[in-house]
């Protein structure tokens, strides 16, 4: 037993908190002042002072638009829960952009007829994206090809929506899509428009959602469309609203 | 602040410009349409100004290891885009003059201006994209990134004072002028130069918290010095009208401070004048108005609070530009914050 001695104590804390006032910065160092009481009188702070006032009313401006950014970063994904996690918003949101990017021209194919070729790879950097891949098809005149053998299935993607293409065309064309919604269920692509001159529209394309995170374009290019690009939108029937588009390069 | 140091800041403010004109001018070439576009494109940027958004890009992002060029066209990015500001705020405002000369929509009305302003908007995008030669895709991206940021803070803050000015509000609270003023000039005066330049020095943007803490602060002293320079600037020197503010009803710190401190009376009085549009304002009545803010210490209030916020800014830069080494440029930036008090 201890009891007739006295017992050793922890000396009171200055304070039993973090310290979140602004009035901090103007009016106290990191180092503690040596008599508590002391410091207890100093940091009771004038807040009809105007410096007070100011700083301590600029602090919680900015540190509320701090946290809301911290919070829009969380709900587009990202960790905010350190400091260092929402300083890095910037590297995730550039990481989308660039998947998005890389998604513009990625469904890019090049179709050949009669050589059997189907659609190159994709260049490297966007191959973990997007892959697209086609057969060729071999399409009578005016006609839609028979889907079986138009039809071939893109690889599975890490980072990205998959792609499935069914184009039937017996000439080589380019095709660019840019959807960026992809929880959209009722898609709609309006007709293919002649960037230039009166070349007649294109329609009839069809792109749907495809398996839990991709789409399925379906194209026929008629034998004498007139070469040229063209543009279609893409619309999110169910929301009324246009999420992407389709361009078609048909080279001279 | 000590005469070396103002003259330190001036001297490396001389030098930044230079450099900024320079690579601004490939921007502001004469080409057609001339008369009423690219000749007036031009006008703003070449009447002058300190060049402080551009400089404070250069400065921070050499202090953070960039080389002296990394950052230039960012910074040429900045101060279009910070023109073409002044020429839509000039027209929102309805001024008359601008660094000592009448405003451009003075000269040659709103529609034109707009359109001035809308393309030095784009030569400041052009900037921007043209950083790709020198700083990759990857760097270049998350530039755009912050500039896109910067933009839409600035446009937010704008549209709230100007709806303040719209609904003639009169129950604002200091908080509401600097989250105002947080939007509407730190971001595009103070914050994106820092960021932009700590992310082309550095390659990262670990220190971005930091630097909207020191930005914040540190612009929204300028800011609140900026608007004092309205009601007690040296007229030749300041190159804007004295007391315009009052006249256009932009909510300052002083007028919200005025608000508080007035009687009944003067407050409905206050209240009436700010109902009527601007031309409807008699020179009397914004004397009169100057004259409460003097009575009521409205000057003076600012200035505490601008002196209060320049020593959250110095404390804010110590943490920002910890562990960065020492350097001119380092300097340059903390001596910034001063600098801007000392404005007359």
């Amino acid at each position: 037993m201890v009891g007739a001695v006295a017992r050793i104590k922890r000396p009171m804390p200055e304070r039993d908190g973090p310290i979140r006032n602004w009035t901090s910065v103007v009016n106290s160092s990191s180092q503690a002042p040596p008599d508590s009481s002391q410091h207890r009188t100093q940091s009771r702070v004038d807040h009809d002072d105007p410096v007070i006032r100011g700083v301590v009313s600029g602090g919680r401006v900015v540190d509320e638009w701090i946290r809301q950014a911290q919070q829009t970063a969380r709900l587009l994904g990202g960790d905010a829960r350190s400091t260092a996690g929402w300083a890095d918003t910037s590297g995730r949101i550039l990481k989308a952009t660039s998947d998005l990017a890389a998604a513009w021209w990625s469904a890019l194919g090049v179709l050949q007829s009669n050589g059997g070729m189907g659609f190159p790879s994709a260049p490297s950097g966007h191959q973990s994206a997007w892959q697209a891949a086609a057969t060729d098809a071999a399409p009578t005149s005016h006609q839609p090809p028979p889907a079986a053998s138009a039809a071939s299935e893109t690889s599975e993607s890490a980072s990205g929506p998959r792609l499935r293409l069914e184009i039937a065309s017996r000439r080589r064309v380019e095709l660019t899509v840019d959807v960026r919604r992809r929880n959209a269920t009722e898609l709609r692509v309006l007709d293919l428009r002649p960037e230039r001159g009166d070349a007649p529209r294109l329609s009839g394309t069809v792109l749907e959602p495809w398996g839990l995170d991709g789409f399925s374009l379906r194209l026929t290019v008629p034998d004498d469309q007139p070469s040229g690009v063209y543009h279609a939108v893409v619309l999110d029937a169910g929301a009324d609203c246009a999420i992407g588009t389709v361009t078609l390069r048909i080279p001279s | 602040m000590s005469g070396e140091e103002s003259k330190f800041v001036a001297d490396l403010l001389d030098d930044y410009g230079v450099r900024v004109r320079v690579a601004m001018a490939e921007y502001l070439r004469p080409r057609e349409p001339r008369r009423y576009l690219y000749n007036l494109v031009a006008d703003y940027p070449r009447r002058g100004g300190r060049m402080l958004r551009p400089s404070l890009c250069l400065a921070t992002a050499q202090a953070f290891g960039a080389d002296a060029h990394d950052a230039l066209k960012t910074a040429v990015a900045i101060e279009l885009l910070h023109n073409a500001f002044l020429v839509h705020d000039d027209v929102e405002d309805e001024s008359d003059a601008r660094r000592g000369r009448p405003t451009l929509n003075a000269l040659h009305g709103s529609p034109v201006a707009v359109n001035v302003g809308d393309a030095l908007i784009f030569l400041g995008l052009k900037a921007l994209l043209d950083n790709v030669e020198r700083l990759g895709a990857v760097l270049t991206l998350q530039v755009l990134n912050d500039a896109e940021e910067m933009v839409r803070e600035t446009l937010e803050g704008q549209s709230i004072e100007l709806g303040w000015r719209q609904d003639n509000a009169i129950h604002l609270r200091e908080s509401d002028y600097l989250e105002m003023i947080l939007k509407k000039t730190c971001w595009y005066t103070t914050i994106f130069p820092l960021c932009a330049g700590a992310l082309i020095g550095s390659r990262s943007a670990d220190r971005r918290e930091q630097l909207i803490r020191f930005g914040f602060f540190a612009g929204a002293a300028f800011q609140i010095q900026d608007d004092l320079l309205n009601l007690i600037g040296d007229p030749v020197k300041y190159g804007k009208e004295l007391d315009g503010d009052i006249h256009e009803g932009k909510r300052t710190l002083m007028l919200i401070h005025l608000f508080e401190q007035a009687s009944s009376a003067e407050r409905s009085r206050l209240t009436d004048i700010f109902s009527r549009p601007r031309h409807d304002r008699m020179l009397e009545e914004v004397g009169w108005i100057r004259a409460r803010m003097d009575a009521h210490g409205s000057i003076q209030y600012a200035q505490r609070v601008a002196h209060g916020l320049a020593g959250a800014a110095q404390h804010a830069f110590d943490e920002a530009f910890q562990d960065v080494p020492e350097s001119r440029e380092r300097c340059f930036v903390r001596g910034i914050v001063r600098w801007v008090l000392a404005r007359t």
